[in-house]
């Protein structure tokens, strides 16, 4: 909302560039790295909603800089964008789910060789089919 | 648009792909407050979900719990909620108006007899048989009455049809009740908090729409995946509290550094609501993120618990209590709170006035 964003505000950001992380940004860590070896042993994916977190001033932008960022970057035009980026942790992906006002709506890190949301369901691939045969045939 | 649409045919028809579904259910997910791995069972059973007819009445009320559900930002995962059902009778916000309104609410309950969610928010005056707050000359006991026996589930939006609310505080004029009050026969989903957070109260739709059934609750009738954790439990101010840092002032050093707003009065520690995690306008903050003590405005008879500005260790007497007290040691305390209050406004004058939470108990000109 742009009317909020008018507001000029100083954010401060802990010390998330010199100080070790804050004990709630380790514990996410940890949870994390257990999800990739559940990944690891049993092919599990799940994922963290990080809106569920009590987290401290400064403690998302730092769980952010720890993760930092990987490769791969996709947009998803889904009921305004879906931004996913691999973290620079392999296998860690970050979703942030904006409506058409740019407002963040959900926000999740996945643990999953590819988010289900850049997937292409079985069913809209035939329905791709079917629609590429009318083209055909229509010429 | 046929009641028999399912949600899925529905987002289709307005060309919402597959893809933009499970982000609806993902985000849905979050704001029902369930594990992510939930959406996949809710994109399975809300594409089968049909579109349950809605009626809501508002009874003695502010206004402030629509608004709450009206005012988050659109477009909205709350607007593609209220898309999936069907909203058949609010009398804030239909077009309709009068007999044609009333005539409307009829139909709909007679159509769905048994099926219809009801949703009200305002408490009932029960006093004076009930004519402190009637619609279209109907006292509002006996249209929840009427409008109870045929619903399937009642969900009372806010405080005050949950627990009684403002209008419920002392000395109740009114005779206002909760809904719980009057209705024994129906399961009830009591959604409090003055007003309550938007997510929750669409989340609690979103949870009848998915699953048909109606959420765990508490033992006050609330959804636990929003009401389960206290605020205090979620706050992100707990480690403080737990190194014993309190803020003593609203302007000190320790208010400055955000440290725990629990001798300032805060009723976080035994507040159930979901304001720590899911937070208000768009998420940006929630009361203590602003520095201002959590009211406990989601537990009943919070406006009757004491000074919002007294902790909660501070013994809550009666009034009456210490009035017998105060006569007998009148005279002396009279002269003795005088002085001792000179003394104060002249320090405070000297040193920079800190506003304490006796102050804000005081009101103003303390």
């Amino acid at each position: 909302m742009s009317s909020l964003d008018d507001i000029a505000i100083v954010v401060q950001q802990g010390n998330a560039d010199t100080d070790s992380p804050s004990g709630q940004v380790l514990a996410i860590l940890s949870e994390i790295e257990s999800m990739l070896g559940a990944l690891i042993d049993s092919g599990n994916t799940d994922s963290i909603d990080i809106r569920s977190l009590p987290m401290m001033p400064g403690d998302y932008e730092m769980l952010k800089k720890r993760l930092g960022q990987g490769e791969v970057s996709a947009t998803v035009n889904a009921l305004g964008p879906t931004q996913i980026q691999e973290t620079g942790i392999h296998g860690v992906w970050w979703v942030t789910h904006y409506n058409a006002d740019n407002d963040v709506m959900a926000e999740f890190i996945e643990v999953c060789q590819v988010p289900a949301m850049i997937n292409t369901d079985m069913e809209d691939v035939q329905e791709g089919r079917g629609e590429l045969n009318e083209l055909i045939l229509s010429n | 648009m046929s009641k028999k649409t399912t949600l899925q045919d529905h987002l289709k028809q307005q060309g919402i792909s597959r893809r933009t579904f499970l982000k609806f259910c993902a985000t849905t997910a979050s704001m029902m407050a369930l594990p992510p791995s939930m959406a996949t069972a809710i994109a399975a059973s809300l594409g089968k979900a049909t579109r349950p007819s809605v009626i809501w009445l508002s009874f003695q009320e502010c206004t402030g719990c629509t608004e709450s559900l009206t005012r988050s930002h659109s477009p909205t995962l709350e607007s593609l909620i209220l898309g999936a059902i069907s909203l058949d009778y609010h009398h804030t916000l239909q077009a309709a108006s009068g007999t044609a309104a009333e005539a409307a609410r009829e139909q709909v309950m007679k159509d769905n007899h048994g099926k219809y969610l009801l949703v009200v928010d305002g408490s009932i005056p029960l006093k004076d048989g009930g004519v402190y707050s009637t619609i279209a000359g109907m006292t509002n006991l006996d249209m929840l009455k009427e409008a109870a026996a045929g619903a399937a589930a009642i969900v009372a939006v806010g405080t005050c049809a949950a627990f009684g609310g403002i209008a419920h505080a002392n000395p109740n004029p009114t005779g206002a009740v909760a809904v719980s009050e009057i209705i024994k026969d129906k399961p009830i989903i009591n959604v409090s908090g003055c007003p309550p957070i938007p997510v929750v109260i669409s989340g609690v739709l979103a949870h009848y729409l998915t699953f048909g059934t109606i959420p765990a609750l508490d033992e006050l009738g609330r959804p636990l995946s929003f009401y389960g954790d206290s605020i205090h439990d979620r706050c992100y101010r707990r480690p403080f509290y737990d190194q014993g840092k309190f803020a003593k002032t609203f302007d000190d050093a320790g208010a400055r550094d955000g440290w725990c707003l629990y001798e300032l009065g805060c009723k976080g520690p035994t507040t159930h609501n979901a304001c720590a995690t899911t937070k208000w306008n768009q998420g940006t903050s929630f009361p203590i993120e602003s520095g201002h003590p959590c009211l406990g405005c989601s537990e009943p008879d919070f406006w009757d618990a004491g000074s919002f500005y007294s902790a909660l260790s501070t013994p809550s007497a009666d009034v009456s209590d210490w009035a017998g007290a105060a006569v007998v040691a009148g005279a002396v305390a009279g002269a003795a709170v005088g002085l001792n209050s000179l003394r104060k406004k002249s320090a405070a004058g000297k040193a920079h006035q800190k506003v304490t939470a006796d102050d804000m108990d005081k009101g103003p000109g303390a």
